[in-house]
């Protein structure tokens, strides 16, 4: 029962493989580079859209080879060893298969921005329409099915969970169990570097929409001799946010209250080791068709800004460093007409309370989120200060001055 | 025909707890109940009559991505609605619709995405109250307890299903339908004109 199951199940699942890997090349690639040979649609790059799907395909599709031919061998032969065979053919797995679908995963986002830059050119949108109505595509969407090995990777281990549980022997178990241990592990250390991938390029991108008002725009009261004005026009700050060590933990817009009863919106991120208060501006757009309400649909949805939304934020606060930080949670009996409201106290290094942030945010769900990210950003950088503080206590001091230099 | 227009497209994402009825759910709406336990399921494109009209929807399921919060979160784009699942037996499922899924359908997609709750092996019910075992049926999640979380999250509304024998199942997909059709002004009117009738 449990092995005429596992036959069943698996020829199953490289079906819907098979299928999968055969609809690319013929249905999209091929036309593309037909259609290329004659001159036209010169600008688009298959590499850019596709990655290594090409790749991609084969590997999946002699894996599942693989797999079928060992099992219909060891049913041949005897009524056992379907799980052996099924066991044994996984090892190729974090060898073989693993490695080109952690390649398309990587490249996966840069290929979605590759093509909403495309989808502007009407011969594209054309083309890509014409492809989908192939029957191979099932009536999906290209982005559809540019994300689907990402969904198919996953589901190896419920295949193999499915097989586990309708085996009954021990050590057969066992050995499924190692295998789905094995290909989870795969899968985590995918997950990882698509999640370093995504935060690296979401401050990438924060990058080039994050400005540093000049020291002059700051604090216009200061004198600054005129020899000095040139080198102080900019900041030399913008390149902290994209060291590879840096991640964003938390983003979003919050009121600040101000003295006067009038608040200021904000949009704040927070990193592992600095909270950034800015303030975010809408380039106004240029209106173009259908794509110009697109956009602007997305934007109401609420969604993270994106570059693509025309969004710039000014950094209008003075960095805080998570370390120098003290976070105060507003009870409601002390909030006195304060909604949802938080307070970050930023202290310098000899203690002086030097800014004082009443924060309010839209509603105590929102609140309860940022203190969280906030409370344990400050227990991450006590508990590291605590570990590189026993090892050598004067690289801490020299660290954190000069991070003050380049915050001042 | 009108419905066949690229704008009555509605991408409905089905997000939840592991094990909690997800993939069996969408199996049997598509296979009309014709699915089995063990079944995968693969985004699919279905045309779904709502009387007057039809709508093309485009069903995707994160089964096995549970664990992998980066690699499902591609999977999000462009999501028109979202089936948020729990399994009516176990109350865990529904703590983590409230503070995993719905926070992460929300800051992923905003704030005003619409959504709806579905409880699922609704048949668990039935069988856990005749066969008294009192002691897993204290573990079951009460319809009360979703309505409040629902009202809490705005949720478009709420179900208990059963895949195993087709209830409900058809009306999931409706909701989520019509909770997506309610977010378009443009076609709201033009789609739903059959269904009030």
């Amino acid at each position: 029962m449990a092995s005429v199951f596992t036959v069943i199940h698996t020829s199953c699942f490289s079906t819907q493989c098979f299928a999968y890997a055969n609809w690319c090349n013929p249905v999209f690639l091929e036309p593309l580079k037909d259609t290329q040979c004659e001159g036209h649609l010169m600008f688009i790059e298959p590499s850019k859209l596709f990655g290594n799907l090409d790749e991609l395909c084969q590997v999946s599709l002699s894996f599942c080879k693989i797999l079928e031919h060992g099992l219909s061998r060891a049913s041949r032969d005897s009524e056992f060893g379907k799980t052996e065979a099924i066991v044994s053919v996984f090892y190729t797995f974090r060898t073989r298969v693993c490695p080109a679908y952690q390649r398309y995963c990587l490249n996966y986002s840069n290929a979605l921005s590759y093509m909403e830059r495309l989808r502007k050119q009407t011969d594209f949108l054309e083309f890509v329409k014409w492809c989908e109505q192939d029957v191979r595509c099932k009536r999906l969407q290209l982005s559809d099915l540019l994300v689907a090995p990402i969904q198919h990777i996953t589901k190896y281990p419920l295949l193999l969970k499915n097989i586990r549980k309708k085996t009954q022997d021990q050590t057969e178990r066992g050995s499924l169990s190692a295998t789905i241990q094995s290909v989870e592990s795969c899968l985590r250390e995918m997950e990882g570097k698509v999640k370093w991938l995504t935060n690296f390029e979401r401050l990438r991108e924060l990058q080039q929409l994050i400005a540093w008002p000049s020291v002059d725009e700051m604090d216009s009261k200061s004198f600054i001799p005129e020899f000095l004005r040139s080198r102080l026009n900019k900041q030399s700050c913008n390149t902290i946010l994209t060291s590879p060590k840096r991640t964003l933990l938390h983003e979003g817009p919050m009121l600040l209250s101000a003295e006067n009863a009038k608040s200021m919106e904000t949009y704040l991120f927070l990193l592992d080791d600095v909270l950034l208060v800015t303030k975010m501006r809408k380039i106004s757009k240029k209106k173009s068709s259908i794509t110009g309400e697109m956009g602007m649909m997305s934007m109401s949805s609420q969604s993270l800004p994106h570059k693509k939304d025309g969004v710039l934020f000014t950094v209008c606060k003075q960095p805080i460093s998570v370390d120098r930080m003290e976070v105060i949670e507003v009870e409601p009996q002390d909030a006195n007409g304060l909604k949802h409201a938080f307070v970050i106290l930023h202290i310098n290094r000899y203690q002086q309370v030097q800014t004082v942030l009443t924060f309010q945010a839209g509603n105590s769900n929102l609140r309860n989120k940022w203190l969280t990210h906030l409370r344990a950003a400050k227990l991450r950088v006590n508990e590291l200060a605590r570990h590189k503080g026993s090892d050598n206590p004067e690289t801490q001091e020299k660290r954190s001055s000069k991070g003050r230099k380049k915050t001042l | 025909m009108a419905a066949r227009s690229p704008f009555a497209r509605c991408k409905i994402v089905v997000v939840g707890d592991q094990f909690c009825g997800k993939t069996l759910l969408l199996n049997s709406f598509v296979n009309k109940g014709k699915g089995h336990e063990f079944a995968i399921f693969e985004s699919c494109v279905v045309d779904f009559d709502l009387g007057s009209s039809t709508i093309t929807l485009s069903l995707h399921d994160i089964s096995g991505q549970e664990d992998y919060e980066s690699m499902r979160n591609l999977t999000y784009a462009d999501a028109d609605a979202f089936v948020v699942c729990y399994d009516v037996s176990k109350r865990e499922t529904l703590k983590n619709a409230e503070f995993k899924w719905l926070p992460e359908i929300r800051s992923k997609c905003g704030e005003d995405i619409p959504f709806i709750l579905v409880g699922c092996k609704a048949d668990l019910r039935q069988i856990l109250h005749n066969n008294d075992l009192h002691k897993k049926a204290l573990d079951l999640v009460s319809i009360k307890e979703v309505e409040r979380l629902a009202a809490r999250f705005g949720a478009y509304a709420f179900f208990e299903c059963s895949a195993k024998y087709g209830r409900n199942v058809r009306q999931v997909f409706e909701a989520s339908t019509k909770a997506w059709l309610d977010t378009r002004e443009d076609l709201y009117a033009y789609f739903t004109e059959g269904l009030y009738c």
